[in-house]
């Protein structure tokens, strides 16, 4: 069928220029591998190979406007399959400055623990599931929603696994493949039913299927299975056991990558199917009904998430708790998105992922340089901490108080703007912004564990802390970053939400069938706001 | 001029303090001094340039701040906050002087002690909610470790029940926050939203919060929320549980602080946010507002009756105290409002003096058993004489800050029987309950005296050093200006009187 269109070849040009971040992922990641045949053994060649196409990707991710996009084909490529929008694309820019700052990361920490011969290998595997990420935000159908999170998650799983001779590392791996494949599994049924139901792969046209049948039970045995295999990547409760487990063992780069790029992803995929359904199903009630599930999901990951992290004595493990209850809070963002204007939640969730991301990677930094320099991730253990290196232990205050939510920083920004999204949403709306608001109040007591320990509690007698030698100034760079982003977008965030506002829109493909090929191509662009007024 | 010294006199403490931490430590107590001094200059410049007959704020910056969600950088001073920000100013030198001898490291002391400064000034100048949102939090911080480092011996659990305390109630107050964007972007009668205090106070917005508006069921809730948010910083007895835990184990400066200022933000915050902004609700629920202020009075001298620790009597003192200032806005009188406001200058002097003079015998005697004292004016007679005059503020004698408040909170309480709707019984019972709480007030603080200034002088007591010139300095001080502001309320009357009569407008009790 496409070949008998006289235009395919124009056609797969121009989607092709759209998918070209995708594309010099996949030439990097062959480059990558190819050059330990000109320079065995040597680590920073394929380091700047993959920093070289990682840059590419992220300048070919730029200049995506809804409006410079071809109106005929608004973005929507290889039939559909993928979306390529500004909220897609501002995640992706996203996306590529976090992996250059991972990489970079681990060039500094990681690459003594790897063997020269590995590091190819790793920045392949690491350049492939920013590949899978990057498909992730703009999987726009269900094949290719499970085929981008296969091929962010398998790179993962390798990952995870990467310190090879270390136990916990192998054992984070192990579960996270059992439990990656069992919802991989899930979601495939899941999927197995929606299309059994609608006939077709295209979210809109399933959304569609809503519309004419009604919310069937088949209907809803698919969408929770396939929200299963969402929750899986986004660590939410009741799939977050791989979490803790798989960022204790897992080498600190690895963890900080998978915190911030994965369930960034994951959160974008949700929303897109969200928001798919926002924009087609009328039926006010099985919207709502849609997103009381979406959202119970949220307010359970966050409030277990924050809960368990009560407990936790290891800063990791701590950590991996952590990340836990943001990706609550950000689905519970996502679930109001089919009840509001969505513009206004789409920027809050980007400029979140955005703090978010700068927030991770500077606590991970600081984890990951304790461990080396302190040979512990106990809590305890850096008792008087505060005394020894004031500048480091302020830091690590800095990224926690900022995940905590304290306004001056971004962390509170996110927040913020993440409620004013969300209390437009009615009850429930205000419901989950109690549940948030209520999360933040009892998290201070974990955030504050690292301060207490470093600042109140003095150093015992019998367990001096080893000096901490210099620090690269690599790593003051990327700490100093971190900071400076953090205070950037909590005292100035005008130029965040600014770019995020811009880029708060997503591209839904129309709910008719592919049959009608002149309504094929039309689309709808956040439209669910006259929707609504019209169903008022 | 004026409005770039507003903007100055909130971030010259930031700067005063990152100086502190980057220059010698031995430095950090005279750069501490420095700042402090120069901020209270700016605050007299800008008393002296205050137009006393505006009602509106005067000195304001408007900036954009987040556009995308219509928030801005709005600061400046009416009558409400000027007098605040004067107090604040000149305790703040006086806190550092008390601060002199902090052993500890003493530049991050300082330096977290001027941030602080300049949260508060931030509350007290902030006309946008976010914006006020903002400095009200950050003001918990570095109070935070103030505590937690330099504090006694459960000074982390202080520390931090009084962070989770205060959090749960910013947390109140933000929810409240998030509703009211929600109204104001649902409405359609301005350009957009607003957090700007002053258009909130307006009548097109105050329309939808009455109880014929759309958003009735919203300003009753939310009246609650911010109530209770600001409650838990006065604090109001049912909330006050932290307030004990955090003196009694903070240091001196950070106690007079932390009564002299702190708790007045919730007071202010009453006035400038919870009443004119939900009048109606106020008016609906003001029994029970005005009951929880006569129990916190009375509970709170009870409590001062019952310690046997010197600091945590002063401590259950302010609550005593403040629970004036909660009466006085609740019944909702402008008398009551008036005493509420003088109440809380009032007090500021006092806790703060009577903060100093048990920190003075505490620094020598290094424990605060009242009943382990005793004779302690022979000794010194001098600062006898001081603390007579610190006390008697405190209990309320006439002639002293202290009476002025609590007599026109009384006062207003009784005027809220001539009010439509009010029952007179109810009135007088619970303005005889709160007249009754002087009389405890005077209870507690003579018995406390006589058990520790009168009586012989003890031997342990013997070879205490005498208090020297910087801490008479401090005592000094206070001492007069409890005299001043005890003679002369006018100080604060001409201020405050075309803002408040504005606040009575906009909360409908005009000519009451």
């Amino acid at each position: 069928m496409l070949l008998s269109d006289p235009q395919w070849l124009p056609q797969l040009m121009a989607d092709l220029k759209l998918v070209m971040p995708e594309l010099w992922l996949v030439v990097t990641m062959c480059l990558v591998l190819i050059v330990p045949f000109i320079r065995k053994g040597n680590v920073i060649l394929p380091v700047f190979v993959t920093i070289f196409g990682l840059l590419m990707a992220l300048l070919a991710s730029q200049g995506v406007h809804l409006d410079s996009i071809d109106t005929a084909r608004q973005g929507l490529v290889f039939s559909n399959s993928l979306a390529i929008d500004p909220f897609s694309s501002l995640f992706k820019t996203l996306l590529m400055i976090f992996a250059m700052l991972v990489v970079v990361q681990w060039t500094l920490f990681g690459r003594d623990n790897t063997h020269a011969l590995d590091a190819p290998d790793f920045l392949c595997l690491l350049l492939g599931a920013t590949f899978g990420m990057s498909l992730m935000a703009s999987a726009n159908n269900l094949i290719m929603i499970f085929i981008a999170t296969e091929s962010a998650s398998i790179p993962s799983y390798a990952l995870a696994g990467f310190r090879k001779k270390n136990k916990i590392s192998t054992e984070g791996s192990l579960k996270y493949v059992l439990f990656g494949s069992v919802s991989s599994a899930l979601m495939l049924y899941g999927m197995s039913m929606l299309y059994g139901v609608s006939g077709s792969l295209q979210l809109s046209h399933i959304a569609g299927t809503i519309n004419s049948q009604g919310m069937t039970p088949l209907m809803v045995v698919g969408l929770v299975g396939m929200l299963g295999g969402f929750a899986f990547k986004l660590s939410a409760v009741p799939m977050h056991f791989w979490c803790p487990d798989v960022f204790e063992g897992a080498p600190t780069e690895v963890t900080t990558f998978l915190s911030v790029a994965s369930k960034g992803a994951a959160i974008c995929m949700l929303a897109r199917v969200i928001q798919n359904f926002g924009t087609i199903v009328y039926n006010e009630e099985i919207l709502t009904g849609i997103a009381l599930g979406v959202g119970a999901l949220g307010a359970v990951t966050a409030t277990w998430g924050n809960l368990v992290a009560l407990h936790q004595s290891n800063l990791k493990r701590l950590l991996a708790y952590s990340s836990i209850s943001h990706a609550g809070y950000m689905i519970m963002g996502c679930a109001v998105l089919l009840l509001v204007d969505p513009k206004l939640i789409l920027s809050a969730l980007l400029f979140y992922v955005l703090v978010y991301m700068f927030m991770n990677l500077g606590a991970f930094t600081v984890a990951a340089v304790l461990e080396r320099h302190l040979g512990t991730l106990d809590i305890a253990d850096y008792a008087g901490l505060f005394k020894k290196s004031p500048t480091l232990a302020s830091l690590l205050i800095v990224f926690m108080l900022s995940l905590f939510g304290m306004p001056g920083l971004g962390g509170f920004m996110g927040k913020f703007l993440l409620g004013a999204g969300m209390i437009k949403a009615g009850t429930l709306g205000t419901v989950l912004v109690g549940i948030l608001l209520l999360n933040t109040v009892f998290s201070l007591w974990y955030y504050l564990r690292p301060a207490y320990f470093m600042i109140f509690v003095d150093e015992q007698e019998d367990k001096t802390l080893p000096v901490i030698a210099p620090l690269r100034p690599a790593i003051w760079t990327i700490l100093g970053v971190c900071c400076v982003m953090l205070f950037w977008t909590g005292l100035l965030p005008a130029v965040g939400t600014d770019i995020a506002e811009d880029n708060g829109q997503m591209i839904v493909a129309s709910a008719k069938r592919a049959q009608d090929t002149n309504s094929q191509h039309t689309s709808n662009v956040n439209e669910p706001i006259a929707k609504a007024d019209a169903h008022r | 001029m004026y409005d770039s010294l507003l903007n100055w006199l909130i971030f010259t403490p930031c700067i005063g303090a990152v100086l502190c931490l980057l220059l010698p430590a031995d430095k950090a107590k005279n750069i501490a001094l420095g700042t402090t001094v120069v901020t209270l200059l700016m605050t007299v410049s800008l008393a002296l340039a205050f137009k006393t007959g505006m009602q509106g704020p005067q000195f304001v910056t408007t900036l954009d701040w987040i556009p995308a969600i219509n928030v801005q950088y709005k600061i400046g001073l009416d009558g409400l906050s000027l007098p605040l920000v004067v107090l604040t100013s000149a305790l703040s030198v006086l806190v550092v002087g008390a601060g002199w001898k902090i052993g500890k490291s003493p530049n991050v002391f300082m330096a977290l002690y001027l941030f602080l400064m300049s949260g508060m000034y931030g509350v007290f100048c902030s006309l946008d909610m976010v914006l006020f949102y903002v400095f009200f939090e950050i003001s918990l911080l570095p109070m935070y470790f103030l505590i937690g480092i330099w504090g006694g011996p459960r000074k982390e659990y202080a520390a931090i029940k009084f962070f989770l305390y205060t959090l749960a109630g910013s947390v109140c107050l933000l929810i409240t926050m998030l509703g009211i964007y929600n109204v104001t972007s649902s409405a359609d009668f301005i350009n957009g939203n607003t957090w700007d205090m002053m258009a909130l106070q307006s009548e097109a917005v105050q329309a939808l919060f009455a109880p014929s508006g759309e958003y009735w069921y919203f300003a009753r809730w939310a009246f609650w929320l911010t109530f209770i948010a600001f409650a838990i910083k006065i604090p109001v007895a049912p909330f006050h549980t932290w307030l004990p835990d955090a003196h009694v184990e903070a240091p001196t400066p950070i106690s007079m602080i932390l009564a002299g200022v702190l708790l007045k933000m919730g007071g202010y915050a009453l006035m400038r946010i919870t009443y004119p902004l939900f009048p109606d609700a106020a008016s609906l629920f003001w029994e029970c507002v005005a009951t929880i202020g006569v129990f916190g009075i009375i509970y709170g001298a009870l409590c001062a009756m019952a310690q046997t620790d010197w600091k945590k009597l002063v401590a259950y003192s302010s609550v005593s105290h403040m629970g004036y200032v909660t009466l006085g806005i609740a019944v909702l009188t402008r008398t009551g409002f008036d005493g509420a406001y003088y109440q809380m200058i009032g007090h500021g002097i006092t806790s703060a003096m009577m903060f100093f003079l048990v920190g003075v015998v505490y620094e020598r005697a290094h424990h605060r058993e009242i009943n382990k004292f005793g004779g302690l004016w022979l000794k010194w007679p001098q600062y006898g004489g001081w603390s007579m005059l610190g006390f008697f503020a405190g209990m309320g004698l006439p002639g002293l800050c202290g009476f002025i408040g609590e007599v026109m909170v009384l006062l207003g309480t009784f005027h809220a029987a001539d009010r439509a709707g009010a029952d007179p019984t109810f009135v007088y019972i619970l303005g005889s309950f709160a007249a009754f709480g002087v009389v405890l007030t005077a209870g507690y603080i003579l018995w406390m005296f006589q058990r520790i200034y009168m009586g012989k002088t003890r031997e342990e007591y013997e070879h205490f050093e005498k208090p020297n010139a910087r801490e008479y300095a401090i005592m000094v001080t206070l001492g007069i200006a409890a005299l001043i502001f005890g003679i002369a309320p006018l100080l604060v009357f001409n201020y405050t009187h075309a803002t408040f009569e504005n606040l009575m407008a906009v909360i409908g009790l005009a000519g009451s």
